[in-house]
């Protein structure tokens, strides 16, 4: 499997069990993961294999199944897009106390291959640039000058 | 919604190349991979050029495939058509651009 994966860290200036509860329950995180999030079940309470759907921001629906949670720090869950059920992504959302607040880092893993990142126009020449993009956590001017940079010998040949 | 968009098919990898090769382009794919869909007057108000010159970049970015122009309207929407950068590529701006969103929906919420 080549992983392909985005991670985002931010601080708020909230206390950690503040935070947790909009990461680890589900009535939080209906609140900011996507317009909606309902659990199936009667279940009220989030745990390791917990079935809830999201509605994102952008009207798409997404099933979502707890895979890890460790109460107060973080929780792992397994999503796909109802209309592309086959790309199945992993989502671990994490808190730690920071000196002004917490810290809440998300991450989300997809396999690579599973992308079809073989396939595309330009990818051919992106396979081996994605891993340079994705081995630090940059800002997206610095992830398109390193693409940029990575395309430099096929710029030259085309005269650009 | 009308969609006039430029078909992926029809450009080649000189087209990409050529579009990414200038930093200006760079800079408003970037900012329009962040956000769901962005006119060429809000693109303009956030950089030093004028909105002719945003248009001009602009076409030479759906030109490439790289971005798509929907008519709403009487505005002209832009939206990244991230295939084109390849399909790794494009999952990593349309999901890094998604997070953003929902972390920026969550600091709002905790403020």
């Amino acid at each position: 499997m080549t992983p392909c994966t985005i991670t985002r860290t931010t601080e708020v200036a909230a206390p950690l069990a503040d935070s947790w509860d909009l990461i680890g329950t589900a009535r939080g995180l209906a609140r900011w993961l996507g317009s909606d999030l309902r659990l199936e079940g009667d279940d009220e309470v989030l745990a390791v294999g917990s079935v809830a759907t999201v509605i994102d921001d952008l009207g798409a629906m997404r099933r979502l199944v707890v895979t890890d949670l460790d109460d107060g720090r973080r929780i792992g869950f397994t999503w796909w897009d109802d209309a592309d059920p086959g790309l199945a992504s992993q989502v671990t959302l994490g808190v730690e106390a920071a000196r002004a607040g917490t810290t809440i880092t998300a991450t989300e893993t997809v396999d690579a291959a599973a992308l079809g990142a073989a396939g595309g126009r330009a990818s051919a020449l992106v396979p081996a640039a994605v891993h340079d993009l994705t081995a630090a956590d940059l800002g997206w001017g610095d992830r398109l000058d390193r693409l940029a940079r990575r395309f430099e010998p096929c710029l030259a040949l085309v005269g650009v | 919604m009308t969609q006039s968009a430029a078909s992926p098919d029809a450009a080649g990898p000189d087209a990409v190349f050529a579009a990414l090769g200038d930093p200006t382009r760079r800079s408003l794919l970037e900012t329009i991979g962040q956000r769901p869909e962005v006119t060429a007057t809000e693109l303009a108000a956030d950089l030093p050029i004028s909105r002719q010159g945003v248009v001009k970049h602009l076409q030479v970015l759906a030109g490439a495939g790289l971005i798509r122009a929907e008519r709403v309207g009487r505005e002209q929407r832009y939206r990244l058509d991230a295939e084109a950068l390849g399909d790794a590529v494009g999952w990593m701006l349309r999901t890094g651009a998604a997070w953003d969103r929902r972390l920026d929906r969550l600091r709002r919420d905790l403020g």
